[in-house]
């Protein structure tokens, strides 16, 4: 089988025709005996009568590709059987061949692979690398086993079914059918959106893409309109038979062959190029649906060339005006410089929240900083912030391999930040956009740096476009930024930029991103040039700014940019988020909150004002010792007496987090108000973390220093940031009595290569009998108690360490 | 509902001002409003062994004395899964990034909200008497079982619901548990005394009961 791609006319050049799917396969072997608990795929070599039985009867039913029972094949259901994955996928298909060969039909055998049933971090435990390794090995066997096609199905994690499809392309090279299932909604429990899987699984070069199972044909037919309306590819489609209904303590589908097959004819005159059966389908409803769509004349999806980019759940598009946020980049922002050295992931995420909610519609994330390892933090990254806002990312870095490892390992299609006209740009970073089917931006630089002409800018970019057209990349994939230059530097060329943009947008139809704030470095009031210039550059075609969107007057610039330019139809935007500009002006509070009546009642901005009145009269140390101290000391106490309760303490603690980071500003970065460095981790193995969050915020008011290694830690990620920090103390939780033995083992590892380092437990099943046997040093109740030994421990050793000064100036 | 939210958080309902029972009703209402629960509950044929129950249909044996002890009137038990979803997981985490006391509260809606799908499940069977309901990990039933039954139940399929390498539900906001079809009248509170947690309860510590 030979499938033709995007442009040509028909998916197999072979047949000229479209091609029919088999139905169920699950549903023939329950009716044949098979029990509940049973595997499938081992009646491949139990009973391969029953299997060659199912095939023949959905050949002779008219279905062309014949999906080999080998839905379960990986090594999470199989091993621990006494087959092999690969075993069990070539006896498959060898059966599939067979039923072909003695039935004299021309079909195709297809390598049918489902979900794994695990789940990929950060919702899940596993590795993406991990479970491309189990999808490696199914593909592997494929390629031995001879099949003709790869047919992943009834997924309902686009993040797993990238990986799947990925271990697919890069180990094999048949076609590969792609489809998911989804609720009415048009969403998959993942909140995988259909639009989002189309875009996606076309940029990694699937050769068909669809939906099966979950609904009946009927519910799926305004689900199959919208994919018949953006995609470009051929579209297979699979549905059960109609909606499950319990009758006699049995399982029915509602709906019959006939009526099946009429909604399959109109699936086929929209243009779906792959059709068959899901859940409750059999022969016969195959043989309905092959005869109702014979007479069907071929249609296929037509290719709308619309540059777009994803994450699971969104898909954005350049036909408005789209913010792509800057504030996840460290160039010029100390404090997120030192929280990507710190680790402090939490501090990123908020930011990355903050721009979604303040209007950004992509995100920009760069993790560049000298002395770290940027391959491994940028995907890191990238895989934490898809895991809390749903708006797709621009992946920005000037290392190449840093690029390809997080576009890999990211969910959806992103954008690439950036190529530009130098060769070793050109040839280093297409590929990555070629290969991962990613929206690439290109600067319109080369060797020679930025040229100062319009005219030489449009044409580095034509050089960009070329180049990635030239390499397969669709055009509507390359983005271009003509390059922002500074007002203060080269006032003369601003107007270069412009017609740049101009001339990129008339000539190369591609749209355009532009850095504009970059304009007003250097000089004051910088908001009001970057509005001007925000202005000018939209009039001149810009797409995309890349800008901060809690300026609020950027923000509200284009929000009058899409009135004027009649993009706001009715103004109705507008009028519904600046009528209340007015009323909505912040009225100065005039009751004053002292800073420690701000904290205690747990009023964060109140906190931040506070302090930041107080620091026109006072030195950070006395604000911390006069103000911040007593007023948590309070709280604690009330906390522990019980007249003061968990909410209350944890807001209490935020407050005074919150007049701590303005602190932070004023002083200098040698200056740490506490070096009590303190490791925090949930035990491997345990993924909850809420209890262990809420000791981080209380110790880090108390001053202590957290390194927070997260949840599901394992032993060695503990004793590695136990030699890198130097930590003397561990505070370690658990919250299922499964993941005890997991803490045993760590604090025993601790031990051994540590045995100064002290170990705190905590967690809903802890007690002090438990902490006991898993040979911990402290069992602590709660997150204060935690406060009250860590302060006892650090108070002894200090104890120590001035008894061996004394003793070495002895 | 208010009241068992802020007993998640260990809040005595008395001590919370009006502002922040609202802004825990608020927290509700929208976790109820991103969240799509699904559930499963199906009715399977058992029989007691010497160590627990066994399931007919699976040939599959759920070890466990207290559910033994549980299901001792029983023919047949309903099997319960109840997911949130991975909105719920993901609404949790985002609050928790900007504030943990938002996070706090999140998580404590999410608990009331999947409690309270099971409700609705348990009240959907159509049954004269039925046992308390059970939870693996709960007691002596290990979480182990989780993992087969979600198999057998084709439970990822149909309601996106999984385990980890350690066994625990994922989503996190989940449950499985087991309800007994009795011939009798049975009692349906669980006991402290069969609770993992009675040494270390705060409810108890104060007199009180966590109200599951």
């Amino acid at each position: 089988m030979k499938f033709v791609n995007i442009e040509s006319v028909v998916i197999d050049v072979e047949l000229k025709q479209r091609l029919i799917l088999d139905g169920a396969m699950g549903t023939m072997l329950l009716n044949a005996g098979l029990k509940l608990g049973e595997l499938p795929e081992l009646l491949n070599f139990t009973h391969p009568e029953i299997i060659v039985d199912v095939h023949k009867k959905y050949l002779m039913a008219g279905a062309n590709i014949v999906s080999a029972n080998t839905f379960g094949a990986n090594s999470y259901k199989i091993n621990g059987t006494q087959y092999s994955v690969e075993q069990v996928i070539v006896e498959g298909v060898k059966l599939a061949k067979q039923a072909i060969a003695q039935t004299g039909r021309v079909g195709y055998v297809a390598v049918d692979i489902g979900s794994t049933g695990k789940m990929l971090e950060p919702i899940g435990d596993v590795e993406f690398d991990d479970m491309y390794e189990v999808y490696k090995e199914q593909m592997v066997a494929a390629v031995k086993a001879e099949a003709d096609c790869i047919l992943l199905e009834t997924f309902t994690d686009l993040y797993e079914l990238k990986c799947a499809v990925l271990a697919a392309k890069e180990n094999c090279n048949i076609p590969v059918i792609a489809t998911m299932s989804f609720e009415q909604s048009g969403r998959t429990f993942f909140g995988t959106s259909l639009e989002a899987m189309v875009v996606t699984l076309e940029a990694l070069g699937v050769d068909a893409v669809g939906i099966n199972c979950s609904l009946g044909p009927k519910e799926l037919l305004p689900l199959i309109e919208r994919i018949m309306n953006i995609a470009t590819i051929p579209v297979c489609i699979q549905p059960n038979a109609g909606l499950p209904v319990m009758k006699d303590g049995k399982m029915y589908y509602n709906i019959g062959p006939d009526e099946f097959g009429g909604y399959i004819k109109q699936y086929a005159q929209l243009g779906v190029s792959i059709l068959g059966g899901c859940c409750g389908t059999s022969p016969e409803y195959i043989s309905e649906m092959a005869k109702q769509i014979s007479d069907v004349p071929y249609t296929m999806p037509t290719n709308k060339r619309l540059s777009k980019i994803c994450s699971a759940s969104t898909v954005v598009d350049f036909e408005d005006i789209r913010v792509i946020g800057e504030r996840l980049n460290p160039t010029g922002k100390k404090r997120l410089k030192e929280a990507i050295q710190n680790d402090e992931i939490d501090y990123i995420l908020k930011e990355a929240i903050t721009q979604k909610e303040d209007g950004a519609a992509i995100l920009d994330v760069n993790m560049g900083l000298p002395d770290i390892d940027e391959v491994r933090v940028l995907a890191k990254m990238v895989q934490q912030v898809q895991g809390v806002v749903d708006i797709p990312l621009q992946i920005d870095s000037s290392n190449h391999e840093a690029i390809e490892r997080a576009v890999r390992i990211y969910n959806g299609k992103p954008l690439i930040n950036s190529v530009n006209a130098k060769r070793s740009s050109l040839d280093s970073v297409l590929p990555i956009a070629k290969k991962y089917g990613a929206a690439v931006l290109g600067l319109t630089l080369d060797e020679n740096g930025i040229p100062e002409t319009a005219k030489e800018r449009y044409e580095l970019a034509k050089v960009i476009v070329d180049e990635a057209v030239a390499l397969g990349i669709p055009k509507e994939n390359v983005l271009i930024d003509c390059l922002m230059v500074t007002a203060s530097a080269q006032q003369e060329l601003i107007k270069e930029t412009l017609e740049a943009i101009r001339l990129v947008k008339q000539n190369l139809g591609v749209k355009t991103v532009l850095g504009v704030s970059n304009v007003s470095f250097g000089l004051p009031n910088r908001p009001l040039l970057n509005q001007t210039m925000l202005s000018m550059a939209l009039l001149n075609g810009l797409d995309a700014p890349i800008l901060n969107p809690g300026n609020k007057q950027m923000i509200d610039t284009i929000d009058a940019y899409r009135v004027l330019t009649y993009k706001d139809v009715g103004s109705q935007k507008y009028i519904a988020k600046h009528s209340n500009t007015e009323v909505e002006a912040k009225i100065l509070d005039t009751k004053e909150i002292n800073l420690n009546t701000a904290i205690i009642k747990g009023l964060n901005d109140d906190a931040s004002m506070q302090t930041v009145r107080l620091l026109t009269t006072k030195a950070p140390i006395e604000i911390i010792e006069g103000e911040i101290v007593p007023a948590l000391n309070h709280v604690g106490e009330a906390y522990e007496k019980q007249t003061l309760f968990l909410p209350q303490l944890i807001r209490a603690a935020e407050a005074a987090k919150a007049s701590f980071e303005v602190l932070k500003t004023k002083i200098a970065t040698n200056e740490t108000i506490n070096t009590n460095r303190v490791i925090l981790a949930t035990v491997y193995g345990d993924i909850h973390d809420i209890g262990k969050n809420i000791v981080k915020v209380i110790m880090e008011n108390y001053g202590f220093n957290i390194v927070d290694l997260g949840k599901d830690v394992s032993t060695q990620t503990i004793l590695e940031a136990i030699g890198k920090h130097n930590i003397k103390l561990v505070g370690l939780s658990a919250l299922m009595t499964t993941t005890v033995s997991s803490m045993k083992e760590t604090i025993e590892e601790i031990r051994k290569n540590y045995p100064d380092c002290q170990v705190i437990v905590g967690g809903a099943v802890l007690t002090p009998e438990l902490a006991n046997f898993v040979d911990a040093d402290y069992y602590a109740k709660d997150a204060m108690e935690s406060v009250r030994i860590a302060e006892k421990i650090f108070a002894a050793k200090s104890n120590e360490q001035d008894l061996s000064v004394v003793n070495t100036q002895g | 509902m208010t009241s068992e939210i802020l007993r998640y958080m260990q809040m005595p309902y008395h001590e919370a001002s009006d502002e922040f029972k609202e802004q825990v009703a608020s927290v509700y209402k929208e976790i109820e409003d991103i969240c799509k629960p699904k559930v499963i509950c199906e009715k399977y044929v058992i029989s007691l062994t010497d160590n627990g129950v066994y399931l007919t249909d699976m040939d599959f044996e759920v070890t466990g004395n207290d559910l033994r002890k549980i299901m001792a009137s029983c023919k047949s038990m309903y099997i319960l899964m109840a997911t949130l979803g991975t909105q719920a997981d993901t609404f949790i985490r985002r609050s928790q990034t900007m504030a943990i006391s938002d996070g706090l509260i999140a998580n404590a809606c999410a608990n009331v909200l999947i409690e309270s799908v099971c409700d609705m499940a348990e009240e959907g069977i159509d049954e004269e008497y039925l046992t308390m309901r059970y939870s693996p990990g709960y007691g002596d039933v290990s979480l182990d079982v989780q993992e087969p039954l979600i198999r057998m139940l084709s439970a990822t399929k149909r309601i996106g619901l999984s385990t980890s390498r350690s066994g625990m539900l994922i989503p996190t906001k989940s449950v499985t548990a087991f309800i007994g079809v009795s011939n009798h009248k049975e009692n349906r509170m669980r006991s402290c005394s069969s609770c993992g947690m009675n040494e270390i309860c705060k409810y108890r510590k104060r007199g009180d009961r966590c109200g599951t």
